[in-house]
């Protein structure tokens, strides 16, 4: 599943592993389940890829907002050709290198 | 604050410079800079230097200090200054304030990166660092396909068209062309721009810099004794210094870069003018995409129009406004540590009125430093004594 964090002091949600409030700075708040749901924004995919991931490439990177209301960077799992803004997206896995790997849904 | 101004600017050539390691490039741009006024080395209190990876692939730590010493400057304090592709624009501001400030008098400032030494994927990896590795780039996300994402979004939004985006690099090409210190001398059609191999959809090479290698320096003094020491000093009228969000994912609005958006006023109202009245500038073209974003963010456009405008010849030599006529770091080259302070020098060319591309009646110059997707932006403008 994937967590996020409401912060305690300015009450915006982010990831879990945002740590800190990304928006105002406070640590600390409370951990949420979220629904994993979301549309996609934009997208790219990576034809020249940093040395780490050099077996992986072409694979493809996405900025989707979740049904919660804010934004995730994430590695998504789809035929670049089916993309478009605002096509739903859901959360697939977590992986310990990449981070939340997500899917058309 | 003291007015500070510009005594004497250096360049090397952009490009793959064999035979010349990081150290080598920085003391050549440095020493040209310094050959240009009789300001004796003695004089010169502080070193700057802005470089973003040369550590990583150049294997060279304490680097400003070893320049300076290999410029007869040990002794003095020497600092280098990282933020990303905008440490060159960095150092310059902090050269810049320590006079202003009244804390030193004659002060050196330079960029510096060697690049091509090292294969694309280790380029590609040492670039992303300007990025949040935990909460973005450990994704895979490179700066091409940051870059890429908000092409994708800025086309949605305002219409923006492959054509006009496509039509940057075939202006900056041409104006490269005709720099002899530019890393490419060919013009490039828009046919050629958009069958150009992909890099990170829908970015593709020719909407990229290059890999380079290349250093650029400044001295600079208190603006009162400028005339002293150079028949043409040139006068900042204006600094910017502003961070902002590291990741997309963190900023509202992808198309614009509110670090830039910040800089700018800081420098306009330092200037004491408006966007209309700068005539040449220098913006961070990183990619394609990048320098139309920077002329609404600058204000020199509405947002979204950026793009009609390179269509319209609006941001060409004799346009509204000349956009990079040194070719910007798409032809010029993109030494990242070095690239702030080659704005500077290209616009202290175009001042004095001995620019390759040279922009009739010049009177106000900006230059625009960006960092990462936006994490950190310098804005500087210059003008005649």
């Amino acid at each position: 599943m994937l967590r996020g964090r409401r912060c305690a002091a300015c009450k915006r949600l982010w990831l879990d592993a945002a740590r800190a409030c990304p928006a105002c700075g406070a640590p600390g708040g409370e951990t949420v389940q979220l629904s994993g749901n979301g549309r996609l924004l934009s997208w790219t995919t990576i034809r020249v890829p940093p040395a780490r991931y050099a077996a992986e490439a072409p694979y493809t990177v996405g900025l989707v907002e979740l049904d919660e209301g804010f934004r995730l960077t994430v590695r998504l799992t789809a035929d670049p050709e089916t993309l478009a803004p605002g096509l739903p997206v859901a959360f697939a896995s977590q992986d310990d290198s990449r981070g939340p790997i997500f899917r058309t849904s | 604050m003291r007015a500070v101004a510009i005594i004497g600017v250096g360049s090397t050539p952009f490009g793959k410079i064999e035979g010349q390691g990081i150290v080598d490039l920085a003391v050549s741009a440095c020493r040209e800079a310094m050959a240009e006024t009789p300001v004796p080395r003695e004089k010169i209190q502080a070193f700057y230097l802005g470089n973003f990876v040369g550590e990583r692939l150049a294997n060279q730590g304490s680097l400003a200090p070893v320049v300076a010493g290999r410029l007869g400057l040990t002794g003095i304090p020497a600092t280098k200054v990282e933020g990303a592709c905008a440490s060159g624009g960095i150092a310059f501001r902090h050269g810049f304030l320590t006079i202003a400030l009244g804390l030193y008098d004659f002060v050196l400032v330079a960029g510096t990166e060697k690049m091509t030494a090292s294969s694309t994927p280790e380029v590609t990896a040492a670039l992303a660092t300007a990025g949040d590795e935990e909460l973005e780039m450990r994704t895979g996300l490179t700066f091409p396909g940051a870059f890429a994402v908000v092409m994708r979004e800025h086309m949605a939004r305002y219409g923006t068209t492959r054509e006009q985006i496509g039509l940057v690099s075939v202006k900056n090409h041409g104006l490269g062309a005709q720099n002899p210190k530019a890393q490419f001398r060919k013009s490039v059609t828009l046919e050629e721009v958009v069958a150009s191999r992909l890099i990170a959809d829908p970015i593709r090479l020719f909407d990229c810099p290059p890999i380079s290698d290349g250093a650029a320096a400044a001295l600079l003094c208190p603006a009162e004794w400028a005339r002293d020491f150079c028949p043409k000093p040139i006068k900042v009228l204006g600094s910017g210094h502003a961070s902002g969000p590291a990741a997309l994912w963190q900023m509202d609005d992808i198309t614009s870069f509110p670090a830039t958006v910040r800089a700018a006023r800081e420098a306009y109202a330092m200037a004491g003018i408006t966007p209309g009245d700068v005539q040449v500038a220098e913006v961070h073209d990183c990619f394609t995409i990048a320098e139309i974003i920077a002329t609404e963010d600058l204000g020199f456009f509405p947002k979204g129009k950026g793009g009609p405008a390179v269509a319209e010849g609006r941001t060409g030599l004799d346009g509204r406004v000349a956009v990079n006529p040194s070719g910007g770091l798409i032809a010029k080259g993109h030494p990242v540590g070095a690239t702030g302070c080659a704005q500077v020098y290209e616009l202290v060319k175009q001042l004095r009125g001995e620019a390759a591309n040279q922009v009739q009646n010049a009177e106000v110059a900006l230059a625009h430093n960006l960092g990462g997707s936006g994490v950190v932006s310098t804005v500087t403008i210059l003008g005649r004594i």
